[in-house]
């Protein structure tokens, strides 16, 4: 798969170290439940991923395990780093702090497979602020399918909303006299999703959504069906709701997308909910250095789906956050 | 009106966004407590999502008090600006750097003091000032604002060069919003710092700056003279550090020139100031729960609140038809419980009858005599039609949306089913179709996809299905009553019976919170010396999951800790054994009549 740029993006876990031959002085990589966790490592050469920082929740006995597996696959080099995940005051200054012991890594490389949405919009920003000189790069190990045990409406990944807020870093600049509008990046979670926007309540509504040819996921591409029951469940409250199409495969394409569209509400403050994939949630960070008066937040799920969250797939996504290519391509966009 | 309301005369439409015109043919005045809120004074209007608190601040912006009453601008008895807080500046994660730092307080007040200073001349803009002195908002500018502000003013503002009132209030809303963003911008170099940093900006407060600037709006010529009421919404969503701001502001005596109406869900977080005492009702507040307005001794008002609302809708949609025609009910159904009312009035003529009036019995028993015969034989339970605009009224609980939002589905199934043609009447079919359908969401998704409160106040996931368990127990429970021979079987609350353990304490407020329970209080019926206890209705909306009789209850049941603990334990189990009459249900539970002054 190849983007604007005629970059490769994609290909086989397999063929990841014959495709994309580049060295990294540093990897960061966070270990959810999901088996997923270490798609890329079990599939990449030890010696591309450089030091490792092997970040995972300490208060989720699985993510634990899935850490410790990380570190007998890698072996040497690589330092795990708990954090707690409900606080991202607490995850920030982790990060910044362990990130800080790496200022000479001139090549980076972010697994971005199972961040928290959050955690990844936050690590990013440190990754920028730390290595400011350095080439940042992501890599994302698509899934087979989510929730293999259910079909169609019946699949569930989390359950339940904590609260929403703010994801520290992008707070955007918001104008107390313009309404709100919520666009929000649809992924499968639409029970969360809906109670998101109940709980944010703006006065306008926005439902991003990728095309199905564009899904990173194997199966499941008719998202659109679910979709559009998500808009007919919102119509109550909100009988003009937009609908924008973003590619889900390319996040600056992506980012493009979103920034034109935010531009086109200039009246209106406008808040990012991403709850699609991580490179829909690398768009929503590239758009949100583009456009800083854009918020972008964030609702931690009561429950995840342990037992059968997703199941991992055969492919991986590649590219650029930080550097000279993505900074000349993201200026284009201005 | 066919700018607020689309196709479907349910349609919800943000209060904000109706014109005054709008507004006027929407608002229903059904509220006997509207003198407590139009009259000088702090209150707190609480109640839960979609009772209408929004509606109610909306009525009280001087556009449509102008035009429901006729007046001028400064005929008007009080000047309400809208304060809207849902907005998203106050729950920055920054601000949580703050926290148990220094200036905590100050600087939260600040940020809270700009959000209403902006959005205070923000709406004074709006307004239709032509009859208002531009002298005196000159004189205002410099005499009142200014002072305020000189310090923090980077550059002479030439207040002359404005043409209208609305320039001058327009420069003043530029001058705020550039000082708050000056408190957004320091708050977000915060994000990625390990220590405070130093802050450099103004800092603007309730008594010192945004008093004055109140106070003076009262003395322009064309203004009202009175009162500036500050039209406070959605006041759960500010954090712990700016609920004690507010609660402070509270606190403060004056109430006779400016006054905070402030509207709140139930989990407005705390009572206490900054400074650690608390504000207290009724010297510092007047409050008033719309909800208990609705489903206390006032519910006779919300059914005509309901009626005239829905011929609003109606009428504006080109509708000819009462509410009562648009919703009818299943006429078979009602023939057949008129069929047995009539034979107990008869058996109450022959003096068979157990209530004191004719119509005792007739109330009490036909309904449940009904359901109970489909129950039976037939075993046909879910064939009871909740079609009816009155059981829709009583089913809707008080709170206006859970009305409007299943008419909105029944008014859309309709028009899929009816293909375009103009809709008269919803089919009964199609009524008791999305409200079953309304129950089962409300009770299974609702409380899977929605917790209240942020990390300090969350909810943990075996509480929620705690909350679960006991409302299924309760609803088999009452259901299990209504089939059973007992004099009343129109029971659809329980009270507490000698003291509670925390967790079931938890478990029922946690209720009360998430909308499941309504609390309120009844008179103890075994203490000589008086005294109340808690009674906890529930959500008639959740009526239909069991097929229970929702127009109307009578009675509630007296229950003790252990078999509250038993239904949250193992409700399913507490109920089989209650079908076989093996569990000591009589021993542990009393049915009581509600007397006249507790309905």
């Amino acid at each position: 798969m190849i983007n604007e740029s005629g970059e490769k993006m994609k290909c086989e876990l397999s063929r990841f170290s014959e495709k994309f031959k580049e060295h990294f002085d540093l990897s960061i990589m966070m270990c959810s439940f999901e088996e997923r966790s270490l798609s890329l490592i079990k599939n990449v050469e030890r010696q591309q991923l450089g030091n490792v920082l092997i970040i995972y929740n300490e208060e989720n006995e699985a993510c634990r395990i899935q850490a410790k597996k990380a570190q007998e696959i890698l072996v040497d080099n690589c330092v795990l780093l708990p954090v707690a995940i409900n606080d991202p005051l607490v995850y920030a200054d982790r990060v910044l702090g362990e990130t800080s012991k790496y200022k000479e890594a001139k090549s980076v490389l972010i697994d971005v497979t199972t961040f928290t949405h959050e955690a990844l919009l936050i690590t990013l920003r440190i990754c920028e602020m730390a290595f400011p000189k350095s080439n940042v790069k992501y890599a994302y190990a698509n899934a087979r399918q989510y929730c293999s045990d259910e079909i169609g409406e019946k699949k569930w990944l989390s359950k339940g909303i904590t609260e929403v807020r703010s994801v520290l870093g992008y707070s955007g600049d918001l104008n107390p006299c313009n309404r709100d509008r919520l666009l929000v990046i649809v992924g499968y979670e639409y029970s969360r999703t809906i109670a998101a926007i109940e709980m944010i309540d703006p006065t306008e509504l926005t439902l991003a959504y990728g095309k199905a040819e564009d899904a990173t996921t194997e199966q499941d591409q008719d998202a659109n069906a679910k979709f559009t029951d998500l808009v007919s469940s919102m119509a109550f409250a909100y009988p003009d709701i937009n609908k924008l199409v973003i590619p889900c495969n390319d996040p600056v394409a992506a980012a493009k997308e979103i920034v034109q569209y935010v531009r086109s509400c200039s009246e209106e403050n406008v808040i990012v909910l991403p709850m699609n994939n991580k490179l829909t949630t690398i768009a929503v960070e590239m758009a949100q250095r583009i456009e800083p008066t854009i918020q972008v937040c964030y609702v931690p799920a009561e429950v995840y789906n342990l037992e059968n969250y997703s199941e991992p797939g055969e492919f991986v996504y590649f590219g650029e956050i930080y550097g000279a290519e993505i900074k000349e391509r993201l200026n284009e966009i201005n | 009106m066919e700018g607020a309301l689309s196709k479907n005369p349910f349609q919800i439409t943000t209060p904000e966004d109706l014109t005054a015109d709008e507004m006027i043919s929407l608002f229903v005045d059904e509220h006997t407590d509207l003198p407590k809120i139009v009259n000088p004074g702090h209150v707190f209007i609480k109640g839960p999502r979609g009772v209408g608190k929004s509606m109610l601040l909306r009525f009280l912006q001087p556009d449509c008090q102008c035009l429901y009453f006729e007046k001028e601008l400064s005929q008007l008895d009080f000047l309400g600006i809208y304060i809207p807080l849902k907005n998203t500046n106050f729950s920055l994660t920054e601000l949580r750097r703050l926290e148990d730092a220094h200036a905590c307080d100050i600087l939260n007040e600040h940020l809270l003091t700009c959000h209403c200073c902006v959005r205070v001349f923000e709406e004074l803009e709006s307004l239709q000032l032509s009859k208002v002195s531009l002298e005196d908002a000159k004189k205002y500018y410099s005499d009142v604002f200014e002072p305020l502000i000189c310090n923090y003013l980077d550059c002479e503002y030439n207040i002359e060069e404005c043409e209208s009132v609305k320039d001058v209030f327009g420069k003043i809303k530029v001058i705020i919003t550039k000082e708050s963003r000056t408190i957004t911008q320091y708050l977000r170099k915060l994000a990625f710092q390990t220590r405070i940093l130093p802050y450099s900006g103004a800092l603007f407060d309730y008594i010192d700056f945004l008093l004055p600037l109140l106070e003076g709006l009262t003395r322009i010529e064309g203004m009202p003279k009175k009162t500036v009421y500050l039209l406070i919404d959605d006041a759960h969503c500010l954090n712990e550090t700016q609920t004690r701001v507010l609660n402070s502001w509270v606190g403060t005596r004056t109430s006779r020139k400016v006054s905070l109406k402030i509207s709140t869900q139930y989990n407005y977080k705390t009572i206490y100031t900054v400074s650690g005492l608390t504000i207290d009702t009724p010297h510092d507040y007047t409050e008033i729960d719309m909800a208990t307005i609705y489903t206390g001794k006032e519910k006779s008002n919300y059914k005509e609140r309901v009626e005239k609302i829905v011929s609003k809708r109606l009428k504006a949609a080109g509708v000819d038809k009462t509410p009562q025609e648009f919703f009818p009910p299943d006429k078979e159904q009602e023939k057949a419980i008129q069929e047995i009312a009539e034979m107990y009035r008869k058996r109450h003529d022959l003096g068979e009858g157990k209530g004191y009036y004719r119509g005792d019995d007739a109330l009490r028993y036909s309904r449940p005599d009904y359901i109970r015969g489909l129950a039976g034989q037939r075993k046909a339970s879910s064939t009871y039609s909740y079609a009816g605009f009155d059981q829709l009224v009583h089913l809707s609980s008080g709170v206006i949306r859970h009305f409007l939002h299943p008419a909105y589905l029944m008014y859309a199934q309709e028009s899929a089913n009816k293909k375009g043609a103009l809709i008269e009447r919803i089919e009964c079919e199609t009524q008791t179709q999305i409200i079953r359908k309304e129950a089962d969401n409300y009770l299974f998704e609702e409380l899977d996809k929605l917790k209240n409160g942020g990390p300090e106040n969350a909810w943990p996931s075996s509480s929620v299905e705690k909350l679960k368990n006991l409302i299924q127990g309760l609803g088999g429970v009452f259901r299990n009553i209504l089939l059973s021979d007992r004099s009343e079987r129109r029971v659809f609350s329980i009270a507490l019976s000698g003291s509670v353990t925390d967790e079931v304490k938890s478990i029922l407020d946690l209720g009360v919170q998430m909308g499941y329970f309504h609390k309120s209080t009844i008179g103890r019926k075994d203490s000589r010396s008086g005294g109340r206890t808690a009674l906890y209705v529930l959500n008639r909306r959740l009526a239909p999951i069991w097929n229970l009789d929702p127009t109307s209850f009578a009675g509630y049941l007296s229950i003790t800790n252990d078999t509250l603990i038993r239904l949250i334990q193992d409700p399913f189990g507490y109920l089989r054994k209650l079908e076989l009459k093996t569990a000591a249900f009589d021993e542990e539970t009393e049915y009581v009549q509600l007397s006249f002054f507790d309905q």
